[in-house]
């Protein structure tokens, strides 16, 4: 093997064990701040249609995407969260903000209509989205990022809440997961991964 | 005027005015929602109810109770003619899950204090009788175990406005 063939070996070999080290490294530093003996979720694109409107997560690739699940008769975790991701973007220079976009999941279409969603999104910041989909596409999306959430039961009047996980998933310009925000660790450490999501 | 009857209005002249209403109640036969009820020894610090969306039929008032006194209290119960129904809720973190669930009463320990916030214990307005306005004030009774009330006026404000302060000691310093 001449002397050229043996340094382009020892180079390929060199950048190889760095991507390999690389991704290591990047797979330790958890997506979220939490135990290291539960398995981040996958995260990843979903679907949910509402009458005629489709939404892909895949739509905002190239964007900045705060993902929350929740339900507009909320009392209060979902509002709180939500001020909370329009407090955090308002912190950061317009052309960042530019390029945030929080989604709102319901989880419960049967009363959030997309007109009702819309009121509410827009109520937090002109930059959030508003959506819901069949029980069978939010359990889907549901699932791929960890969310769990139970329909309590209805009162005299037919009102009723919705327990659920409320965390805010932090998704880069490539679509992937990036950071999970817990409900308790807001709002400095939704700003902190927004920062390091540019 | 009898004579007892102004004696008793003397007295109560020189002791202060709470009297008052006592003596007429114990003449005239009152009920005891009388709004000049013994004002109670809480303090009520930096209340505000937050507004939300504009079809949202309920809403939830904060603030801090401060107890100064040297025996245990609680909120028993607390009254709004901004809504149909007022609740107490607090919220529980279970298995992964956020939890709101209603409360009989908020303790205010003898020299502490409840802190009501989002995400934790709070006032719920149920059925706003009308959407409610930014920089609106909303008038609300507090009710007390000992049978004392306090009138609370708080500030309707956008939750976008909200400090960081709702989680406690941090104030904004970067």
């Amino acid at each position: 093997m001449t002397r050229l063939n043996q340094g382009l070996m020892l180079v390929v070999v060199a950048l190889l064990v760095t991507l390999v080290a690389l991704m290591l490294i990047r797979n330790s530093n958890a997506v979220s701040d939490r135990s290291p003996l539960v398995a981040p979720p996958p995260g990843g694109d979903f679907t949910l249609t509402m009458n005629d409107e489709t939404f892909h997560l895949s739509d905002h690739v190239g964007q900045i995407v705060v993902l929350y699940f929740g339900y507009t008769y909320c009392p209060d975790v979902c509002p709180t969260s939500l001020a909370v991701v329009a407090q955090s973007m308002r912190q950061l220079p317009s052309d960042q903000q530019a390029a945030i976009v929080p989604v709102f999941v319901s989880v419960d279409p049967a009363r959030d209509t997309p007109e009702r969603l819309r009121e509410y999104a827009e109520f937090f910041h002109p930059n959030v989205r508003g959506v819901t989909g069949t029980g069978q596409e939010l359990q889907r999306a549901g699932a791929q990022y960890g969310v769990a959430w139970r329909f309590g039961d209805p009162d005299d009047a037919g009102r009723y809440a919705v327990d659920h996980s409320s965390n805010l998933y932090v998704i880069d310009r490539t679509g992937q997961l990036a950071h999970i925000v817990h409900h308790d660790q807001r709002p400095d450490t939704l700003l902190r991964a927004l920062e390091a999501s540019f | 005027m009898n004579f007892s009857n102004m004696k008793a209005l003397i007295l109560c002249g020189s002791l202060g005015i709470f009297c008052v209403p006592s003596a007429m109640a114990h003449d005239h036969g009152h009920s005891h929602s009388h709004s000049h009820q013994a004002a109670t020894s809480i303090q009520v610090h930096q209340p505000f109810v937050r507004l939300m969306p504009p079809m949202q039929p309920n809403t939830a008032a904060f603030m801090r109770l401060e107890n100064t006194t040297s025996a245990d209290r609680q909120l028993v119960s607390v009254s709004s003619h901004v809504s149909d129904v007022v609740e107490l809720h607090t919220h529980n973190m279970v298995d992964g899950v956020m939890q709101m669930r209603q409360v009989a009463h908020i303790d205010v320990p003898a020299g502490g204090t409840a802190t009501l916030q989002p995400g934790g214990l709070h006032i719920m307005l149920i059925g706003l009788k009308a959407p409610l306005q930014e920089g609106q004030t909303v008038h609300m009774t507090l009710y007390f175990d000992d049978g004392t009330e306090q009138q609370v006026q708080a500030p309707v404000q956008h939750p976008n406005a909200e400090m960081n302060g709702s989680h406690g000691h941090h104030q904004h310093g970067h």
